[in-house]
C-alpha cells in the first residue's frame, strides 16, 4: 500500500457490503449501471444480496451497444433472469452516438441506427427498450455520456437516487480521479459523487484490485462472463481483458481479439463499423501507425508540414473538424507567449505534460485519430451543441485569419 | 433516509444582479434544533450544493441550491418562488419513504415541547446607544 493510501480495518468485500448497506439506508431509489463486465457483475451480485435481504427492488440499467460479444449478452441475460424478482430492468437498445476510433471516414457511429437495420450486427432482445418515445429525455443519436446521467435524473423521479457504478480506482488514473476527486460527496462519504439534482453515483468497489474481483468469483461461484475465460486462453492477462465496445480510443487495442473469439459475429462487425477490419490489423502497432509512444518524422518534412500532409489525407468533414481544433489550439497559445506561432517541437517531457504547444503534439493527435483532441487539452462536445459550435468556429476562423 | 430539496437561486451571478437587482435574501434551509430559553427557534443553517445544469446564459434563472434533509429532523425553509415572492415554511422528512411533509408552526412547537436547546443560546439583546 502506498503512503498516500490509508487502509481500513477490514477487507474489501466487507467494506463494499457496508457501503452498499449504507446506500440502502440513506437513499430511497437505487439502480445499478450494469455492462456485463467482471466489475459490474460483482457489484450487481453484492447489491442484489442486499436488495433480497431487505426485499427491495433495484433498477438495472444496461445500455446495449449492438456490437457486443454474444457471450456478454448471454451473461447479462443470465444475471437478469437470476434476479428477476427483485429488479426493474432497463435494457436499452436505442440509437446512441458512439466513438469509432478506427476510422477517419466515420469517426463516430450510431448503434441500432434505424436507417441501417439490415446491417445490424445482431437483433436486440425482445424485451429491450427500442421505442425512442419510452424516455422523455431521449434525443435521436445522443451521446452515450449524455444518455447515462439523463437516465439517472429521469429514474430518480425527484427523489434522492443512488446509481451503483462498478469502477475501480486501480484501473486508471482517470478512474482514480473520478473517485478521489474533489467533487461534491454525499454526507461526507468519499465513495459517492454528486451528479446534479438528486442523483449520486456510488462506487462500492472502488478499492478492489483485479485479483479481488476474481477471488470473489472463485469463492462465491456466482455467474460471471465466460468471455473472460476465452480471453485468458487467448493469452490476455486478467488485467488486459476488457469487454466494452472495442472501437473506442482506448479499447481499440483489443480489437484484434474479436475475430478470434467470435468469428461469426466479426463478419457482421466488419460490415457494420467502418474501419473495424483495418483497425484489427494495425491497431496494435506503435509509432506512426497509431500515434502511440514514439512518432517519427518522415524524411523531408517538418512536423508542421507532416501535420498538413495528414490533414490533406483526411475526408473533408474530418479535416474541417481537426482544423477547427488546431486553430483554437494555436490561437489560445498566441496569447500565452507564442504570438509568432507554435514551435515544431518542444521538450518531450513538457509536451507530455501538456505544458507547451508544438506541431509534434498536433501530429500525435492526428495519428491517433484523437477526434475530440483530448491530447491537445480539449474535451468532448455535447452532441446538441456541436452544429452551433461549427458555426461559431467558422466566424472565428474568419476573424483570426490564417494561423499556419 | 434522506430527502433532497432544490431551491432556485435567483440572480445568482454578479452579472445577472446588475441586470436585475433582486430584493430580499437568497433562499435558505435551517434545521430546527429546539427552542431557546426565550421560546424562539434555535436554528442551524444547512449548507447547500449549487447545481448549474439548468442555468440560463447570464445566471439569472435556473441555478439551484440542493439541500440534504435527514429523516426525523425538522427544518425551516425559505423558498423564493418569483422575483418578488418568497414562501417560508416548516417541514420534516418521513422516515419510511423519504417524503418531505410540510408542518404548521403549531405542529413544530408541539414536536419541540420540552426540548429546550442549551447548545445554541439566545443572543443577548442589542443595546441602543
Amino acid at each position: 500500500m502506498t503512503p498516500t493510501k490509508h487502509g481500513l480495518d477490514t477487507d474489501v468485500l466487507a467494506a463494499a457490503r457496508e457501503r452498499i448497506a449504507w446506500a440502502f439506508d440513506t437513499l430511497p431509489r437505487l439502480y445499478v449501471s450494469f455492462s456485463g463486465g467482471k466489475d459490474s457483475t460483482v457489484m450487481l451480485h453484492l447489491v442484489m444480496d442486499e436488495a433480497i435481504r431487505r426485499n427491495r427492488t433495484v433498477g438495472v440499467l444496461l445500455v446495449d451497444l449492438e456490437g457486443q460479444y454474444k457471450l456478454t449478452i448471454d451473461h447479462i441475460q443470465a444475471c437478469l433472469d437470476l434476479y428477476a424478482t427483485h429488479i426493474e430492468p432497463y435494457w436499452v437498445a436505442l440509437p446512441i452516438h458512439l466513438r469509432n476510433a478506427v476510422s477517419m471516414f466515420e469517426p463516430q457511429w450510431v448503434c441500432w441506427d434505424p436507417t441501417r437495420r439490415d446491417d445490424w450486427i445482431r437483433q436486440p432482445p425482445p424485451h429491450a427498450i427500442t421505442d425512442p418515445a419510452h424516455f422523455p429525455f431521449y434525443r435521436h443519436a445522443m451521446e452515450f455520456e449524455e444518455f447515462v446521467p439523463a437516465f439517472g435524473h429521469w429514474y430518480s423521479q425527484g427523489k434522492p437516487t443512488a446509481c451503483f457504478v462498478g469502477i475501480r480506482s486501480d484501473e486508471s488514473l482517470n478512474r482514480w480521479r473520478t473517485v478521489a476527486g474533489h467533487g461534491t460527496k454525499l454526507l461526507g462519504r468519499n465513495f459517492t459523487q454528486w451528479h446534479g439534482e438528486t442523483l449520486y453515483n456510488i462506487y462500492p468497489i472502488y478499492d478492489w484490485r483485479t485479483e479481488d474481483i476474481w477471488t470473489y468469483h472463485g469463492k462465491h461461484g456466482r455467474p460471471y462472463n465466460r468471455l473472460y475465460d476465452i480471453m485468458y486462453q487467448a493469452g490476455l492477462s486478467i488485467h488486459q481483458a476488457r469487454i466494452c465496445q472495442p472501437y473506442g480510443d482506448d479499447q481499440r487495442r483489443g480489437l484484434w481479439l474479436f475475430h478470434l473469439i467470435e468469428p461469426e459475429t466479426w463478419a457482421r462487425v466488419v460490415a457494420r463499423v467502418n474501419g473495424a477490419n483495418s483497425g484489427a490489423l494495425y491497431v496494435r502497432e506503435d509509432g506512426n501507425m497509431t500515434g502511440y509512444n514514439k512518432v517519427t518524422l518522415p524524411p523531408g518534412h517538418t512536423w508542421q508540414s507532416f501535420a498538413m500532409l495528414l490533414l490533406a489525407s483526411m475526408p473533408p468533414k474530418t479535416r474541417d473538424h481537426y482544423e477547427d481544433k488546431i486553430a483554437v489550439f494555436i490561437h489560445w497559445w498566441q496569447d500565452r507567449g507564442y504570438a509568432r506561432g507554435i514551435p515544431d517541437v518542444a521538450e518531450p517531457t513538457e509536451e507530455a505534460a501538456r505544458d507547451v504547444p508544438s506541431w509534434r503534439r498536433i501530429c500525435k493527435a492526428l495519428l491517433r485519430n484523437d477526434y475530440w483532441c483530448k491530447g491537445l487539452s480539449f474535451s468532448q462536445h455535447k452532441s446538441a451543441a456541436y452544429e452551433k459550435y461549427r458555426k461559431v468556429m467558422k466566424n472565428r476562423r474568419q476573424q483570426w485569419g490564417n494561423l499556419w | 433516509m434522506i430527502a433532497m430539496l432544490g431551491l432556485e437561486v435567483f440572480a445568482a451571478t454578479p452579472n445577472s444582479q446588475r441586470r436585475a437587482p433582486l430584493q430580499g435574501n437568497a433562499p435558505w434551509v435551517a434545521e430546527i434544533l429546539g427552542l431557546t430559553r426565550e421560546g424562539k427557534f434555535a436554528r442551524r443553517f444547512v449548507q447547500g450544493d449549487v447545481d448549474y445544469t439548468h442555468a440560463n446564459s447570464v445566471g439569472s434563472r435556473g441555478i439551484y441550491r440542493w439541500y440534504h434533509l435527514q429523516s426525523g429532523r425538522i427544518y425551516e425553509v425559505a423558498d423564493r418562488h418569483t422575483w418578488t415572492r418568497t414562501v417560508q415554511y416548516f417541514c420534516r422528512v418521513n422516515t419510511d419513504d423519504g417524503e418531505i411533509v410540510r408542518l404548521s408552526r403549531h405542529e413544530v412547537l408541539a414536536a419541540l415541547q420540552g426540548t429546550q436547546h442549551a447548545a445554541v443560546p439566545a443572543l443577548s439583546r442589542g443595546i441602543a446607544e
